[in-house]
C-alpha cells in the first residue's frame, strides 16, 4: 500500500511522515540477484542488487535511445540528487539496466549514464532469458522489436525502483513521479537509515 | 506640536504599515501549507480471478480497464488483483491477490501498458 508509515514525526502528537512513491505491504526482495555491469570498454564485474552499507540503490529499466521516458526519469533524479544534502546525495547509488543491450553497447550505456549521474552502474545483459529473469523479480517487462521499415520499437515499465542495503525495495517511483517526490523519498528513507536502531 | 497632533501623525504613519501587514497575513492564510495536497479520491480496478487464464486460452474476458483514466493531482489509482497471476495497469503492477494503489503528485498524461484489454491506457492527471 502506497504511502506507510515509516517515520514518526519527532515529538508527540505530530503527522507521521509517509513516503510519497509506492510502499507495498509485502515489499519485492532483489537482493539475490547478481547482475553483470560494465564499464565503457566493455569488462564485467558482477553487481549485487543491494545498496552498499547505509546506501540506496536506485534502478531503472531503460535505453540510450529512448526519446522521452527515460530522459525524463533521469533527469528528475539527477535534480533530486541536487536537492539532497551533500553527506546524502553521495550515498545515492544508481543502476540503469538497459532493455535494449544490442543497441546499448558498453560505451553507449556509460557514456548516456555518465550525463545523468558521477556515480551509477551499468548493467547489460545480452542473454533475453537472464533480462527476463531480473525483469520479473521487479515485476518489470521489456520488448524490442523491429518493424517491416528496420524501425526499432522499444516498449518497458518505467517505474523507478529504490532498494536498500538488505535488497529490499523500499519503495518504488512510477513515470513522472517527479524530482520533488524523490527528494523527499530518499532524505525520508536516510532519515530511517540514520536513526538510532532500537535497542 | 500637541501631544494629540504627534499622535494622529503616528496613526497616519503607522497606518500603511498594518493594512500591508493584514493583507500578507491574509494571503499566508488563504493559502494551503506547501506540500500540502488535498485528501484525493480513489479510482480502483479489480482484476477477477481467473483472468490470465482465460486470456491464453483466447476466450473474452470482461473489460476490466477503460481506455481513458482521468485524475486529479492528489488522487489515488488502485489496482486489486483477485487473480492467481500478476496484472498490471500502467504504473501500478500487483502480484496475485495483492492490491496496490499510487498516489499522483504532478500533472500530465502518459499512456500505460496493461495486462488485461487495451494494449495502453491513456491515463490523465489534472492539476488540483
Amino acid at each position: 500500500m502506497a504511502g506507510a508509515v515509516v517515520l514518526a514525526s519527532c515529538g508527540g502528537g505530530a503527522a507521521p511522515a509517509t513516503l510519497r512513491g509506492l510502499v507495498r505491504d509485502q515489499p519485492l526482495i532483489v537482493g539475490d540477484l547478481i547482475v553483470a555491469e560494465v564499464d565503457r570498454s566493455g569488462n564485467q564485474r558482477p553487481l549485487v542488487m543491494r545498496a552498499g552499507p547505509g546506501e540506496l540503490l536506485v534502478v531503472y529499466f531503460g535505453f540510450t535511445a529512448c526519446p522521452d521516458l527515460c530522459p525524463t526519469t533521469l533527469a528528475d533524479l539527477r535534480a533530486a540528487r541536487r536537492r539532497l544534502p551533500d553527506d546524502l546525495a553521495r550515498r545515492v547509488d544508481l543502476a540503469m539496466v538497459t532493455v535494449d543491450p544490442q543497441r546499448d553497447q558498453p560505451s553507449v550505456l556509460v557514456g548516456y549514464l555518465s550525463g545523468f549521474a558521477e556515480r551509477f552502474r551499468a548493467v547489460r545483459l545480452t542473454d533475453p532469458s537472464e533480462l527476463q529473469r531480473v525483469e520479473q523479480a521487479f515485476l518489470a517487462t521489456s520488448s524490442v522489436t523491429v518493424g517491416a521499415g528496420g524501425a526499432v520499437e522499444v516498449a518497458h515499465t518505467t517505474v523507478t525502483y529504490v532498494i536498500d542495503e538488505h535488497g529490499v525495495v523500499v519503495v518504488e517511483w512510477p513515470f513522472a513521479s517527479g524530482a520533488d517526490t524523490m527528494a523527499h523519498d530518499l532524505e525520508l528513507l536516510f532519515a530511517v537509515i540514520d536513526s538510532p536502531s532500537d535497542p | 506640536m500637541s501631544a494629540n497632533r504627534l499622535v494622529g501623525w503616528v496613526l497616519v504613519a503607522l497606518t500603511p504599515v498594518v493594512v500591508l501587514g493584514v493583507v500578507v497575513a491574509l494571503a499566508v492564510i488563504r493559502h494551503d501549507p506547501p506540500g500540502v495536497l488535498p485528501a484525493g479520491t480513489v479510482t480502483s480496478f479489480e482484476v477477477p480471478l481467473g483472468t490470465a487464464a482465460a486470456l491464453r486460452r483466447g476466450d473474452a474476458v470482461e473489460e476490466v480497464f477503460p481506455p481513458s483514466i482521468s485524475l486529479r493531482v492528489g488522487d489515488w489509482l488502485e489496482l486489486v488483483n483477485l487473480d492467481s497471476e500478476t496484472h498490471r495497469l500502467g504504473p501500478v503492477v500487483a502480484r496475485a491477490r495483492e492490491t496496490v494503489r499510487v498516489r499522483f503528485y504532478d500533472a500530465g498524461r502518459f499512456d500505460a501498458q496493461c495486462s488485461v484489454g487495451h494494449d495502453s491506457v491513456l491515463i490523465e492527471v489534472l492539476p488540483p
